[in-house]
């Protein structure tokens, strides 16, 4: 059920979100549930069905919020082999270990 | 309403000059003015916006800010889902805007700093002439300056991220003494083209896609990207991108904090603080390097999870906080524990965001429970984890340090005197590190403890003076707060010791006078005379060479005055056998 009340609904954005940022993890550290994709699609059907509602709050940390868990969904759906969320990219290399490039700006 | 409210509502129009080119005027100019060129739609602030959206920020706000002429100059219309649902319909697709508009922006503006450049609105995408500054080769709006209208209202915002240069800067710029950010390799690119790598990235490397609702699963396609999101990473670290048409100004400053944060402050915080201290710190470096931290319609990012940081700082105090960002988690935890009755992991709960809960659990300590908590760690057993914990309290807020220095005074001295009469290294070195809290007065210390110390190297330094005892007294006359009269008092007395001893006091005199904490000249002053007479006495009568050693030794004493040594000693010289006048001349005249 779509949520109105703009507290209710970040609440249970971050809520989708934090899940969904956990299943990443289980499967970034190789060691997932066994039923983590079928959590990952539930969790992203969640999601799915607060689309609307988070775009028409316009919130941008709800929207942020929103991409990182998609992201993070499409990493455990794939098994690991998708991109990954920004927070997740976190726990991983260092960037001390990568090689410095140009943005795409110019 | 008031008058500038009221003047700001009117309607600002841009009407044809002399030529046929058009300018702009109205209320926010001062020079109101009733055409509108182009169309015959009034402009108002909202229509100010359509122009940012369209034409770029950078060319409006230096339109406004100079009252530069307009020539056209076509400019790309903006995509209607980037459009308010309150904008008339029938707005031109296309604005005619000034050349002159863009000069105010290019590159060639002598503005050196990255964050100069972004402040002026300037991004790389300008380097390439001044006709892309308005919009670049995308045909995107371009960033905005810091400041309109010479200030006379907040500045407009760029609908896009701040480039890597200029939050590198900016990080740098307040963070820089604590840590020096590394650039991770963000990749700033519009939606599409961030739509378009995930895609490829996926398709390249066989990534399956999933459809949520069925389960089923087939290759990935071109266009099967979410259009939610709004950054991502490639597994390999090699790249991170991030998109550009952002409402968040401190996106990119946000996400270099992130690459450049501890490795264990995500962990050890919980999503809710990592992210609301994140975004407190970019938006603290962006508007220290006076550039907008608030997105159009004053979006902000993460605001309750900052207001939670907030309430933290108040709690633990900011610097401890960022040294814990870039440092490591820990010292944030024992600060938090230092203060609070809870536990740092019962704050974290969860690590989603709970405000009720956090603002329980976040309610500054007073003064008075401060200097209570310090004085609960100061005793004859005060370890290093209390002195950190005592630190991390002073820390919390600096305002209140002279209250619980004043509320502690006396169990700190009592717990330093505990310390310094234990006369261990370490307990020494708890002393020392006590005297050297924001609470303790060294000079108050000094005064109440320098007379003990000197007691102590006092009795270190009678009797049979070994390198134990020296090393010792040495100890305890480098702690910070010993008295250096004192000391030199303790000095002299056992010096007087020793001399009473005879010559066979010597030795220790000397290695008494050349401690480091001795007043020689106060020394030869007292004693010197004395010495002199023992050597003087030592030539009366028959002469040996046993007597000339001691008087070698009395005259190589670091307590001895050498001048007048000699000055005495000399004229005696006629008195001794050749060989015995030629020794005791070359002793007198040895530097």
């Amino acid at each position: 059920m779509p949520a109105t009340d703009p507290r209710e609904l970040a609440s249970r954005v971050y809520a989708l979100s934090g899940r969904a940022f956990e299943l990443a993890r289980a499967v970034a550290s190789g060691d997932p549930p066994p039923d983590v994709a079928d959590e990952a699609r539930q969790v992203r059907i969640e999601l799915m069905d607060l689309n609307d509602a988070i775009d028409a709050l316009a919130d941008p940390t709800l929207r942020s919020a929103r991409s990182e868990a998609v992201v993070d969904l499409n990493y455990v759906m794939s098994g690991g082999a998708a991109p990954l969320s920004l927070r997740l990219a976190q726990v991983g290399p260092r960037p001390d270990d990568r090689r410095p490039e140009e943005d795409l700006e110019d | 309403m008031s008058t500038e409210a009221a003047k700001a509502d009117q309607p600002l129009q841009i009407r044809a000059s002399r030529g046929g080119a058009p300018s702009l005027s109205g209320p926010l100019l001062g020079d109101a003015q009733p055409m509108v060129y182009g169309t015959d739609v009034p402009l108002t602030e909202s229509g100010i916006e359509y122009l940012q959206r369209t034409a770029g920020n950078a060319s409006v706000v230096d339109l406004l800010a100079r009252h530069v002429e307009l020539s056209p100059l076509e400019l790309p219309g903006v995509a209607d889902r980037d459009r308010p649902a309150t904008e008339p319909l029938g707005r031109p697709k296309s604005l005619r805007l000034a050349g002159s508009a863009n000069e105010g922006v290019r590159h060639a503006d002598g503005l050196a700093t990255p964050l100069q450049r972004h402040a002026k609105g300037a991004t790389p995408s300008f380097d390439k002439g001044a006709a892309e500054s308005a919009v670049n080769s995308r045909g995107e709006p371009a960033a905005a300056p810091a400041a309109v209208g010479g200030g006379r209202r907040p500045a407009r915002l760029p609908n896009r991220a701040m480039d890597v240069a200029t939050a590198e800067a900016a990080l740098n710029g307040a963070y820089g003494t604590v840590h020096t950010m590394t650039r991770p390799p963000i990749k700033i690119v519009s939606k599409r083209e961030l739509l378009r790598a995930y895609d490829k990235y996926c398709i390249d490397n066989s990534v399956p896609y999933t459809n949520p609702r069925t389960g089923t699963t087939r290759p990935w396609r071109r266009g099967d990207a979410d259009r939610s999101i709004e950054g991502f990473a490639l597994p390999d670290g090699s790249a991170i991108y991030v998109q550009k048409n952002t409402v968040l100004p401190t996106a990119t400053a946000h996400e270099m904090l992130h690459a450049n944060t501890a490795a264990d402050f995500r962990a050890a915080v919980g999503e809710a603080i990592n992210e609301g201290t994140t975004e407190h710190l970019a938006i603290k470096a962006v508007a220290a390097a006076g550039l907008p931290t608030v997105g159009r319609s004053g979006a902000k990012a993460y605001v309750d999870q900052v207001g939670a940081v907030g309430k933290l700082i108040t709690v633990v105090g900011e610097a401890t906080l960022i040294a814990a960002y870039f440092g490591g988690a820990d010292s944030l935890v024992k600060a938090y524990e230092a203060l609070m009755p809870s536990t740092f992991a019962a704050l974290k709960g969860a690590g989603m965001l709970d405000t009720a809960h956090m603002a329980a659990l976040l309610v500054p300590r007073t003064p008075a429970q401060k200097t209570a908590l310090v004085n609960g760690r100061l005793s004859a057993s005060t370890t290093a984890a209390d002195i950190a914990a005592i630190q991390a309290i002073c820390a919390s807020d600096a305002a209140d340090v002279p209250t619980i220095a004043a509320g502690v005074a006396a169990n700190l001295e009592t717990a330093v005197r505990t310390k310094v009469v234990e006369q261990t290294a370490a307990s020494l070195g708890l002393a020392t590190d006590l005297a050297g809290l924001p609470i303790a007065s060294v000079s108050a210390l000094r005064t109440a403890i320098g007379p003990d110390i000197g007691l102590l190297v006092m009795a270190k330094l009678l009797g049979s003076v070994d390198a134990t005892a020296i090393a010792d007294a040495t100890a305890l006359a480098e702690l910070p707060f010993a008295d250096r009269d004192g000391l030199a008092l303790s000095v002299s007395g056992a010096v007087a010791i020793q001399l009473a001893m005879g010559l066979h006091g010597l030795e220790t005199v000397t290695k008494l006078g050349n401690l480091p904490f001795a007043d020689k000249t106060a020394l030869q002053t007292s004693y010197s005379p004395t010495i002199v007479t023992w050597a003087d006495e030592l030539l009366d009568g028959w002469v040996s060479d046993a007597d000339l050693d001691q008087i070698g030794a009395l005259c190589n004493l670091p307590i001895t005055n050498r001048s007048t040594f000699a000055a005495t000693l000399r004229p005696r010289a006629s008195e001794l056998n050749w060989g015995q006048r030629m020794r005791l001349r070359l002793m007198l005249d040895s530097p």
